[in-house]
């Protein structure tokens, strides 16, 4: 009986403090949203969510932005144009971010596209070059642009963004 | 003597598995993270980091409405270093703000200083956790994994070269 009771407890001893592995069966993974993994030299969803951060951040500490104050002004956040070589980029998507991010500071109104009353158009471009090398190699730039128009079109304020993504030489052995 | 051994096996189980499996503060201190600054919590993602990476020169301040926040990276070494970075805003209760950010690559030539801002985008923001580590992602923890695997699969013995009967010849008349 008393080898069996320090049997059992030596068993529990070795398997209480293993960690259980699970999954693995499949080869597919829930990825961390914040990942910045890529598989071809094209924009993922976690580069619209950087782009958005990072032009906004500059817009955000700009001084006329600074100016404002808890004035609130009336914002219309553009059509966002594609001039970039991939015609499927979702070019909404990342203009969802923008305007997310916008208006979670609750700095400005933001006003929808049709209108035509409001003191402030942010004018938004996404555009990219692409260079390919013999060995599969790829280089591709992709820059997001803010440009901030009054009523009466003056340029106020203009803030950019730089993603590089590059693709390595294709390994054949 | 079956008796003590039982309770020292005992003791193992409940001393062993039970140690820090939950503890109610803000996080483990480790040499891994800073947190002397009062509005930042500051980490590197891995031990190698320590003493050759170093985030320094912590800055919150106000602009308009919003906080922002500068901070330095320094490479204290001869090597370049492949890093990406992740800054995320709290409240003054410690709650993240509820807007989405990622990771951020960057590269740190030798002896390098990069500096590095964020706007808090919303008037709650009120102090940083920045972190720094290795890229890391699916793919990349795949390859690793990948060399690891074949490191670990024994090599055959070397088989002796074979040569042709005619180069034999000339060796051995």
């Amino acid at each position: 009986m008393k080898k069996l009771i320090t049997l059992g407890t030596c068993a529990l001893l070795m398997t209480g403090c293993a960690q259980t592995q699970l999954g693995g069966q499949s080869r597919v993974s829930i990825l961390d949203e914040s990942s910045r993994a890529h598989l071809e030299a094209e924009l993922t969803m976690a580069d619209y969510t950087a782009f958005a951060e990072k032009v906004t951040n500059k817009m955000l500490a700009s001084r006329l932005v600074q100016s404002w104050g808890k004035k609130r002004p009336r914002l219309v956040v553009g059509r966002m144009r594609n001039n970039t070589d991939n015609e499927s980029i979702r070019v909404q998507d990342i203009y969802d971010r923008i305007t997310e991010t916008i208006l979670g500071s609750g700095l400005v109104r933001l006003m929808d596209k049709s209108e035509t009353s409001f003191d402030y158009v942010v004018n938004t471009e996404i555009s990219s070059t692409r260079q390919h090398g013999s060995g599969g190699e790829e280089l591709a730039y992709f820059k997001l642009e803010f440009k901030m128009f009054t009523l009466s079109g003056e340029m106020v304020g203009q803030w950019s963004d730089v993603l590089p993504l590059g693709k390595a030489r294709r390994n054949f052995i | 003597m079956n008796k003590k051994i039982i309770l020292i096996l005992l003791a193992f189980i409940i001393i062993g598995c039970g140690a820090k499996r939950g503890t109610n503060i803000d996080h483990l201190s480790q040499r891994t993270i800073d947190d002397t600054h009062p509005r930042a919590t500051l980490i590197l993602g891995h031990t190698d980091l320590v003493n050759n990476i170093l985030i320094t020169n912590v800055r919150v301040a106000q602009v308009g409405l919003l906080p922002k926040a500068g901070i330095d990276v320094q490479n204290l070494t001869d090597n370049r270093y492949n890093l990406e970075y992740k800054i995320v805003w709290r409240d003054k209760q410690g709650f993240p703000i509820s807007i989405s950010n990622v990771w951020h690559r960057f590269v740190l030539s030798p002896r390098k200083i990069k500096s590095f801002q964020s706007m808090g985008k919303t008037e709650d923001a009120y102090s940083i956790q920045f972190t720094v580590r290795f890229p890391d992602d699916l793919y990349i923890e795949s390859d690793k994994r990948e060399v690891e695997s074949k490191k670990m699969v024994p090599c055959p013995p070397p088989l002796p070269p074979i040569c042709p009967k005619s180069m034999r010849d000339r060796v051995m008349p």
